[in-house]
């Protein structure tokens, strides 16, 4: 860590100011030129639009940006302290190859284009419900009793990754033409489609997974010792674990289904967090959740303006952005992990 | 006069080389579209189209029944859907390809890669490359299915139809732009390479993003907005009229919606390099009369 730690709640402040100020930013650009005078001066001609554009096209894309970014960041965090894995991160358990794979069944078996419940497309529940069924499959692979192996959740997650990749390709291979497209257009996801209701959907279990990682923060530094030490110490290790590989889980496949797969942010931002403020878990889940919130935001509101009308993958953007930083970070010389 | 045996028999290898000059003149040459020529030295019997938009074209000019192996997706007319497939969209059977003895191969410039294209080269079977991106070139295409196949081109019903549709759709300046829109989630047009750009042209409209670098651009409901286009054409899958096309009623700033301009079309109509294209253009420019007609005002340009 180099920020001291006298430094430190001013530092996560500034990050906050940081985030808020990038966040109205965020709102004020994109490929409509939009004059502050119509937004807020009634009178002005292009008043209705421009408020339509803030309110109804950006506010809900950055929030969705934001709450994206901050689940994969804390997902990260969570998942590596669990696995006491530096290279743990929230797809390791399946989660985006499964959400891939019920996307593809959905769409290949029902080949359904209609609206679902409250604009959350049959696709996207399928892609929920793939990642779901995913995640449980590698995390019952792993459990023996109340014996939980680390090492072969890695690995159960690294074959069942492998095992939905291919039977995703095998779907493609039977996908007529329309569903072919449909699929790789889907892959390759967005946040376009926010809406405040999918913001909704996705706020509920991002809200649930920063609660319960904030409550088990001490357990959390103390599982980084391992499950025994944490045992000795009165922790309740099989719980914990049930409680946030669940909540991780739910936040991320609801994340994948709302706004594809974003690389990246779930693995380096823990890393950056942890660089800066060291590994306690009361400092690093604020911070990880802030500055994922902050990466998402800025990748995508450059992907979107950069070479406006057009739009480039966020994902692009997010490592263009980050490995810099990260590099940078690593090459302080402090020991991270 | 006495001939010695030796000049008779010269005479005699003059005579059959004469003889056969007519059939060596006989083989057939036509240009393909990446410049190269080919040269039959019969009529093809045995073809192996690796597009749908081939096999397409093929049935147009008479040739149906003499495909021999086709790819998935060849899916019209209906009795293309019989013919024995040898790959997909990204593979191809080279040893399927071997066994239906083929003498001639037509295959989509794109749609195959260079590595794929040595080794049909290696085949030492004649390769005819389509990549059609004028309805010209679709016409062309058409001209030279007929030659390589030796049946007559003349009085051709389809080449006809080309003829007087082309002659009564010329290219012309734009009167009013244009949104053409393939996808929905994210929202993808088509730049100013593919061949839907003709048709347009053709309308008197304008793409608003041909200029775009790539050739399937993704776009967001903004710069929607900031193009603001007269029209919007919705290709989404097969005939319906895809339900994120009214999406757009919403935002009434755009003129395609104030309009009521509002098209859905079958992709297979516009988008495939077929006679059916003319059924897309005649749609398409019925649009655009309409637009005029019903607001001579309405137009950007």
């Amino acid at each position: 860590m180099w920020i001291t730690k006298r430094a430190q709640p001013l530092t996560l402040l500034i990050l906050i100011a940081l985030l808020v100020v990038v966040s109205i930013s965020a709102l004020l650009i994109g490929t409509v030129n939009i004059p502050l005078s119509a937004l807020f001066d009634a009178s002005d001609y292009d008043h209705h639009s421009a408020r339509f554009i803030v309110l109804e096209l950006r506010l809900p894309r950055v929030l969705l940006a934001g709450l994206v970014g901050a689940i994969l960041a804390l997902g990260g965090v969570v998942m590596q302290a669990l696995f006491r894995n530096p290279l743990a991160d929230p797809s390791l358990i399946g989660v985006t190859a499964g959400a891939s794979l019920g996307a593809s069944l959905v769409i290949v078996l029902f080949s359904t284009t209609g609206i679902g419940l409250m604009s959350l497309t049959a696709v996207s529940m399928g892609a929920f419900s793939g990642g779901l069924a995913a995640s449980y499959f590698v995390y019952r692979l792993a459990r023996r009793g109340s014996e939980f192996s680390v090492s072969t959740m890695l690995l159960a997650g690294i074959a069942i990754t492998a095992l939905a990749g291919s039977l995703g390709n095998l779907m493609d291979f039977f996908a007529d033409n329309a569903a072919l497209r449909q699929i790789s257009l889907w892959r390759m996801g967005g946040l376009d489609s926010a809406n405040s209701e999918r913001v909704t959907v996705v706020a509920v279990p991002a809200l649930l997974l920063i609660a319960s990682a904030l409550r088990h923060r001490d357990a959390l530094n103390v599982m980084l010792l391992g499950d025994s030490q944490a045992r000795y110490l009165g922790i309740n290790v099989s719980q914990v674990r049930n409680a946030l590989i669940i909540a991780v889980a739910i936040a991320v496949c609801t994340s994948v289904a709302m706004g594809g797969t974003i690389a990246f942010i779930g693995l380096i931002v823990p890393h950056m967090a942890r660089l800066m403020f060291g590994p306690g878990h009361i400092r690093l889940i604020p911070v990880a959740t802030v500055l994922g919130a902050l990466l998402l935001i800025c990748a995508d509101t450059i992907a979107r303006t950069v070479i406006a009308p057009l739009e480039l993958p966020a994902g692009v953007i997010t490592a263009l952005l980050g490995v810099p930083f990260f590099l940078y970070l690593l090459n302080r010389g402090t020991s991270h992990v | 006069m006495r001939l010695c045996p030796l000049s008779a028999a010269r005479l005699l290898l003059t005579l059959q080389l004469l003889l056969s000059l007519p059939n060596a003149l006989a083989a057939i040459e036509v240009r393909d579209d990446s410049g190269r020529t080919v040269r039959l030295e019969n009529d093809a019997q045995r073809i192996v189209s690796l597009s749908p938009h081939i096999t397409e074209n093929l049935f147009a000019a008479g040739l149906g029944g003499r495909i021999v192996a086709t790819v998935a997706h060849a899916d019209y007319p209906k009795e293309a859907e019989n013919l024995p497939r040898i790959g997909g969209y990204n593979s191809l059977n080279l040893e399927a390809l071997m066994q239906v003895q083929a003498d001639l191969i037509i295959a989509w410039g794109s749609g195959i890669s260079f590595e794929t294209q040595t080794k049909l080269n290696a085949l030492g079977i004649p390769i005819y490359i389509s990549e059609p991106k004028t309805l010209e070139d679709v016409q062309r295409n058409l001209k030279d299915f007929a030659k390589l196949g030796g049946v007559v081109e003349h009085d051709s019903p389809v080449l006809n139809t080309f003829e007087r549709a082309l002659a009564a759709h010329p290219r012309r300046a734009a009167r009013a732009t244009v949104f053409y829109q393939i996808w929905n989630d994210p929202i993808q047009s088509l730049n100013g390479t593919h061949i839907v750009n003709d048709v347009f042209s053709r309308c008197g409209l304008y793409n608003v993003f041909a200029k775009a670098p790539s050739v399937a651009p993704t776009l967001n409901v903004e710069s929607i907005i900031a193009a603001n286009p007269d029209l919007i054409i919705a290709s989404g899958l097969g005939n319906e009229r895809p339900a994120w096309l009214d999406r757009w009623t919403t935002y009434d700033r755009i003129r395609a919606v104030r309009n009521q301009a509002l098209h859905a079309i079958n992709p297979d109509l516009l988008q495939r390099p077929t006679p059916r294209i003319l059924d897309g253009l005649a749609q398409v420019c019925h649009w655009s009369s309409q637009l005029h007609d019903s607001n001579p005002n309405a137009h950007s340009r």
